[in-house]
């Protein structure tokens, strides 16, 4: 794999990185000597199709389904094997998709789940208040059963829990799902907002490939469990070829 | 995997043998399919009382008490296996069937003596289905750990009746009786101890040839359905509860018939023969036996009586004390279930729905 | 009249009981979906190491906090030996595996201390009407009823908790070492269970003195809607007062009949329990 010259250069590690990832599922392959990069503070796309791989690239990475063989590396570091809610505490956190939040519990009791890892009451309190800031339609609900939220709100719930344990890698799962065009790219250009405002590293699993591409830095298509083709988002969503053969547009 | 079911090998070994058959049968046309598993099953049921009758003759009363023992716990567990193996229910209130068949054939005896020994089967019998009627109607609707803990509230609750009753069915002590003894037109050639273990096994073997014909039958086609995926069998129009009800009936009577074998062989019915333990221990034998088949249960009674005996023999190798050695069987199949339950890595009911498969195969294509 | 609140009396003592290891098996059932078969036998191992304990130091209080702690041990290595293995494993496995542990541990305290009765102390007077014996029960059981609330509604280690029997994928990827914390919820509940066994083992202890107190327990969890401890304590108190009016109108014997019958009753009623939530997971 060719690393980006621009990549290679800088001093920092990567912010995520993973060598030769491949995951099994009972006889089958879920995802084949998977190679990527991810530079710290960008926002990198992982598209393709259903079954492509995705989702199991994201478990792999975040932990929850250790892989047969390869690395994961956080910031230079090798994590590969440490189970997701170490991690959570290295700063990766996992929106799985669907958000994953906990409907049997409040709004608030959903973030302060969320903010647990941090230490100090101070420090929880504080980074409520930030996610409350950045999501308006959640302070209202706070007291709310998360049941009743909208898909939108559930999105922004999950994201904000991720939020609340300071984050400096964050993967999300297909956070467009069901939801309407505006409020993806609400979503989207939220994201972005984050990142650029505290640095913080995005990688975006979608099937949604245009929104995708046009929210994110780098891309990566995954096809068959394997890495079809990758580059900057801007030239694969101008490559025809890639368009037609894999992305649907 | 159909073919060699069919070869003719196979009649070596009846149990496996046995769905290929039915299959092969019903193919052929409905008559059959319910004529010639009652027979075979029949004969093979004639062979195994013709080999009891050669044991005891061959052996002493302590023997024969022990073989004795062993059918009737057969048929306790071999009832359990209907339930538990086939239809994938746990139930804990086995012995509570076996307190109502052994306190009807104690009560019939004592009250009107002159009452024959196959009639008092009879009753016993009949009073287990009912009760299986009552408790499988009243728990149709319960599924797992719901299920567990209202037959062990049964377990626990129906022996004390017995406790609250005294004049009529002897408290704590229980109902003893004179047992009736070999006829005398047989006198001389078995004896007591002898007839007694016939008459048992005679019983155990009518009722398990009931449970194999049942087992193999729809209605255990139906049960393993249910036991596989309860939702998709109730959407390919397997009645769900009336399967369940009847399993609860079938093993309740087998459980009852048991009872009142042990109460006929004892001589006595006492409310702490049927506590608690009875239950857990009939469950662990099974598990341990294998579960879904009733050579599965065969081994189960042999562990019953022969664990029991080992452990009064170990202990008194050893010198261990009597609380050691009363506590030496329970602790044993307790430690079964455990070892049991966790070398299966796929679980129980893991082992149970390849089994089912491995089962089922050839009688699904013979269905279609 | 004076009958019938006596009755009541003596039942809400009893009761008390019953909700205190209702308490321990709705608190397990929550956390890992495991009915715990081997609980009675959790709290009758944890009994007699108090017997043994208050008898070397002279102490009924020693043998409490032994009892306790004693119970709490079990349940954790119980979590992480027996029911973490068999997570994946059919509903049947867990069932079967605690059964089996309930008959190892009590056929070893059968072993252990014999099947003869021990003569075990209360913790205050029990002597009158409503003594202080029953009041403690009563009130260490509502307390502890009380201080739950508090720890599942205000604490982190409350949600936790929460998090971990609710979805236990999620709460992994929010940080929470979920086997932890069900091994916690484990050692919790049993040492309520123990509690349960200390209030229970007076005046005799036997090795079968809990199948009685388990299978009014199991009504009053079951009753309750096995995933909700209110439900648990509520029905451990109403089937103590109900199973007391059976004892005084219609005879000790029958009580675990009569539960048995309100059980099947109220399940008639209501599938899942007289306070189950509408949205109640699928057993």
């Amino acid at each position: 794999m060719a690393a980006d010259p621009a990549l290679r250069a800088a001093s920092a590690p990567p912010a995520l990185r993973t060598e030769g990832l491949t995951v099994h599922y009972g006889a089958v392959r879920a995802l084949d000597t998977v190679d990527l990069e991810v530079a710290p503070g960008a926002l990198h796309a992982v598209l393709g199709a259903n079954g492509a791989g995705k989702t199991t690239f994201l478990r792999a990475a975040s932990g929850l389904h250790p892989p047969r063989s390869g690395r994961v590396l956080l910031f230079g570091e090798d994590v590969t094997g440490a189970p997701a809610e170490e991690l959570v505490r290295r700063g990766l956190l996992h929106v799985p998709e669907g958000g994953g939040v906990l409907t049997e519990l409040t709004v608030e009791e959903n973030l302060r789940l969320g903010g647990l890892v941090r230490r100090g009451r101070a420090a929880r309190a504080a980074a409520l208040g930030e996610v409350y800031d950045l999501f308006e339609p959640l302070r209202e609900r706070r007291t709310r059963s998360a049941s009743s939220l909208s898909g939108g709100e559930r999105q922004m719930l999950a994201i904000g829990r991720a939020l609340m344990a300071g984050p400096r890698v964050i993967l999300l799962d297909e956070p467009s799902l069901g939801l309407a065009p505006l409020i993806t790219r609400r979503i989207m250009h939220l994201l972005q907002d984050l990142r650029s405002r505290t640095g913080l590293t995005v990688v975006l699993v979608e099937q949604n490939a245009r929104t995708a591409l046009r929210a994110s830095d780098r891309a990566h298509v995954l096809d068959q469990g394997a890495v079809a083709t990758e580059g900057p988002s801007a030239d694969l969503l101008g490559d025809p070829r890639v368009r037609a053969a894999y992305l649907g547009l | 995997m159909a073919p060699t079911h069919r070869a003719p090998a196979s009649d070596a070994r009846p149990d496996t043998a046995g769905p290929a058959k039915a299959a092969t049968a019903t193919r052929a046309g409905r008559r059959p399919a319910l004529g010639h598993p009652l027979l075979r099953h029949g004969l093979w049921a004639l062979a195994a009382l013709a080999a009891v009758a050669l044991l005891t003759a061959a052996t002493g009363p302590v023997t024969d008490l022990r073989v004795a023992d062993v059918g009737l716990h057969l048929l306790a567990v071999a009832g359990l296996q209907l339930l538990v193996g086939t239809s994938g229910q746990v139930s804990l209130g086995h012995g509570a069937f076996m307190f109502v068949g052994a306190y009807t054939m104690a009560l019939l005896v004592v009250n009107l003596p002159a009452v024959p020994l196959a009639a008092g089967m009879a009753a016993a019998c009949a009073a287990g289905c009912l009760a299986g009627l009552a408790v499988g109607a009243a728990t149709a609707r319960l599924h797992g750990p719901y299920l567990a803990g209202a037959t062990l509230m049964l377990a626990v609750g129906l022996p004390a009746v017995a406790l609250r009753f005294p004049d009529l069915l002897g408290g704590a002590n229980g109902l003893a009786f004179t047992a009736i003894g070999a006829p005398p037109a047989l006198s001389g050639l078995v004896d007591d101890t002898q007839w007694r273990a016939l008459v048992v096994w005679t019983v155990a073997l009518i009722g398990l040839v009931v449970l194999a014909t049942a087992t193999r039958g729809r209605l255990g086609r139906h049960l393993r359905a249910l036991r596989d995926d309860p939702t998709a069998a109730a959407l390919s129009g397997i009645p769900v509860g009336r399967a369940r009800v009847t399993a609860f009936v079938i093993s309740a009577g087998a459980g009852s018939l048991a009872g009142a074998c042990q109460a006929y062989v004892l001589g006595t019915a006492t409310p702490s023969t049927y506590a608690l333990t009875l239950s857990l221990v009939l469950l662990a034998a099974l598990v341990l036996g294998g579960l879904g088949s009733l050579w599965g249960a065969f081994w189960a009674a042999l562990a019953i009586v022969y664990v029991e005996v080992a452990g009064t023999e170990l202990a008194h190798a050893l010198e261990l004390d009597t609380d050691v050695r009363n506590n030496l069987p329970v602790v044993f199949f307790g430690a079964v279930l455990i070892i049991i339950v966790l070398a299966w890595p796929r679980g129980v009911h893991g082992a149970l729905s390849a089994l089912g498969r491995h089962r089922s195969t050839p009688s699904q294509t013979g269905d279609s | 009249m004076e009958h019938f609140a006596n009755l009541t009396l003596n039942g809400l003592a009893t009761g008390a009981v019953y909700a205190a290891l209702a308490l321990s098996l709705v608190l397990i059932y929550q956390a890992t979906r495991v009915l715990n078969f081997a609980q009675p036998a959790f709290a009758l191992v944890s009994a007699y190491l108090a017997y043994a304990v208050t008898a070397a130091t002279g102490s009924y209080w020693a043998g409490f906090a032994a009892a306790l702690a004693a119970g709490a041990l079990l349940g954790a290595a119980t979590e992480r030996l027996l029911v973490r293995p068999l997570r994946n494993a059919s509903p049947l496995s867990p069932i079967i595996a605690t059964l089996g542990l309930l008959m190892v541990l009590q056929g070893a305290v059968g072993m252990v201390w014999g099947n003869e009765p021990l003569s075990f102390a209360y913790p205050l007077d029990y002597r009158g009407r409503f003594s202080p014996a029953d009041a403690f029960a009563l009130a260490s059981v509502l307390l502890v009823a009380l201080a739950l609330f508090a720890l599942y509604r205000f604490t982190p280690a409350g949600l936790r908790m929460r998090a971990a029997a609710i979805r236990p994928e999620a709460a992994r990827l929010s940080g929470v070492r979920v086997g932890a914390v069900l091994a916690s919820a484990w050692a919790l509940a049993s040492a309520i269970g123990a509690l349960a066994g200390m209030l229970a083992a007076p005046p005799f202890l036997t090795p079968n003195a809990f199948d009685l107190v388990f299978v009014f327990a199991i009504a009053a969890a079951v009753a309750g809607g096995l995933e909700n401890p209110f439900g648990a304590v509520a029905g451990g108190l109403a089937v103590g007062v109900l199973l007391s009016y059976v004892t005084g109108y219609a005879g000790p014997e029958l009580t675990a009949l009569a539960a048995l019958v309100v059980l099947l009753t109220v399940l008639a009623l209501k599938p899942d329990g007289l306070f189950s939530r509408a949205a109640a997971r699928k057993v």
